[in-house]
């Protein structure tokens, strides 16, 4: 049975395929260029929203920073959050609207207190949260078990 | 115009594929594995002290992710040795692991999605995992449509194939996507020395890649079946064709 | 933490009915177009009135 195993001829390449090649290069060396441009990446720091300064007013940008051990405040109504956000480079105090995740606020120990806020920065130096993400390291601990 | 059958002929396997000792061993190796997978899964490994139950998830969403790599990594071994052998079962076996690859790709997707909407509190982010998870979703889902738009099976082969092998970069990349650049996704908790899990954890993903690994194997076996009675029914019908217009 | 076993739930139902469904479904078609070999072999098999068929 012929259908089994075909044996083709040298294939010679057709202008089709080449330019699908080109384009799937195109795509992938797109990504590799943005992903190494600053302009794009996906959150900044505390320290690089101080120095966008006014260039980071009222634009949707990304920070991401460590909760301060004892910063959140809630309002009496439960609908505002705010918190200050914190990294090497600085501390940034977010006021966030709306329904936080359940992790949030969950330890004190600093190991899971890292969030990702996206909004806008305000001429007033605080920043307005729009959506609060909780981050998750790589890091896995069995649920402990009060001893006896 | 209806001919008698001749008898002759074995009936058709009814349980065909379960009756070579070969399938039947994967069979038994996937139930145990699976069934131990499963177990381990929800009584050995404990509950995690920030997620509680929903981590999980972990236990099917990385043996879903490894095993799309390897499926695709497959893919190009397949494309290559088809390039310069030019057998097609070499074809065959490219086309089924991209297949499977993109089951795995699609359900690496969803179960992400899922932990990231109780853990992140979102069901997507354009984080650079899953931006380039999904561009390599849809390199493959493209190696696929390419598959079915080619009538001429040399063709096929031939374009399929290099797209086979071009198409495997995007597993690098997404694989480093969470060391270049910053992101949501967490860095591999087993090679990265800031992760880290306890031993029953570890185990149990280990135990539930190997399950899944059997499966991958499985289905990929099955689905060149497919494929291989799928070209020999086409051949059969031009054949029957064929006569049929000779005794017309 | 509220909907974490439905969560755990749907997740691993999504990837069982996922994978099997796949396996029953490749496994339900390598059926049907063996079945249908047979049937073609049957007919191409089989004795002719007309011209001599072409050898199997």
């Amino acid at each position: 049975m012929n259908a089994t195993t075909t044996t083709s001829p040298r294939p010679r390449l057709p202008a089709k395929l080449l330019l699908l090649a080109a384009a799937l290069t195109a795509a992938v060396g797109f990504l590799v260029w943005t992903g190494t441009q600053g302009a794009t990446v996906y959150y900044h720091t505390v320290g690089e929203v101080r120095a966008m300064d006014s260039e980071a007013f009222y634009r949707l940008i990304r920070v991401n920073g460590i909760v301060a051990d004892g910063s959140i405040q809630t309002s009496a109504d439960g609908n505002v959050i705010n918190f200050d956000l914190q990294d090497d480079s600085g501390r940034l105090p977010v006021e966030y609207r709306g329904t936080p995740p359940d992790l949030f606020g969950y330890s004190a120990e600093d190991r899971y207190q890292e969030v990702i806020v996206e909004g806008q920065l305000e001429p007033s130096g605080a920043f307005r949260a729009r959506s609060l993400i909780v981050k998750h390291g790589p890091e896995f601990e069995p649920r402990e078990i009060p001893a006896q | 115009m209806r001919q008698a059958r001749t008898t002759e002929l074995p009936p058709p396997r009814r349980l065909g594929a379960l009756r070579e000792p070969a399938n039947a061993a994967l069979y038994v190796a996937l139930l145990l594995s699976m069934g131990l997978a499963i177990f381990m899964a929800f009584v050995v490994a404990p509950a995690e002290r920030v997620q509680a139950e929903v981590y999980r998830i972990l236990f099917v969403h990385v043996p879903s992710a490894w095993l799309a790599f390897a499926a695709f990594g497959v893919v190009a071994v397949g494309s290559v040795m088809f390039l310069i052998r030019g057998k097609s079962h070499w074809d065959r076996l490219a086309h089924a692991s991209a297949e499977i690859g993109v089951l795995f790709t699609t359900l690496c997707l969803v179960t992400g999605s899922i932990w990231g909407r109780s853990v992140w509190g979102v069901w997507w982010q354009w984080d650079p995992r899953l931006t380039t998870t999904l561009i390599m979703w849809f390199i493959y889902v493209s190696y696929l449509a390419l598959r079915s738009y080619i009538d001429d099976p040399d063709a096929r082969r031939r374009m399929s194939s290099v797209l086979g092998i071009v198409g495997v970069v995007s597993v690098p990349i997404v694989w480093f996507s969470v060391e270049w650049w910053r992101s949501l996704h967490p860095t591999p908790s087993i090679t990265n020395p800031g992760g880290g899990m306890p031993p029953e954890m570890l185990t149990t993903l280990l135990v539930s890649v190997a399950a899944f690994t059997v499966f991958y194997v499985v289905l990929v076996r099955q689905r060149m079946q497919l494929e291989l009675a799928v070209t020999e029914l086409g051949s059969l019908r031009e054949r029957l064709h064929e006569r049929n217009e000779d005794s017309a | 933490m509220t909907n974490d076993l439905l969560y755990l739930f749907i997740g691993f139902s999504a990837v069982w009915v996922g994978v099997f469904g796949y396996l029953v479904y490749v496994t339900g078609r390598v059926r049907s177009v063996r079945d249908e070999l047979h049937d073609l072999r049957g007919q191409l098999d089989a004795p002719q009135a007309g011209p001599k068929a072409s050898s199997h």
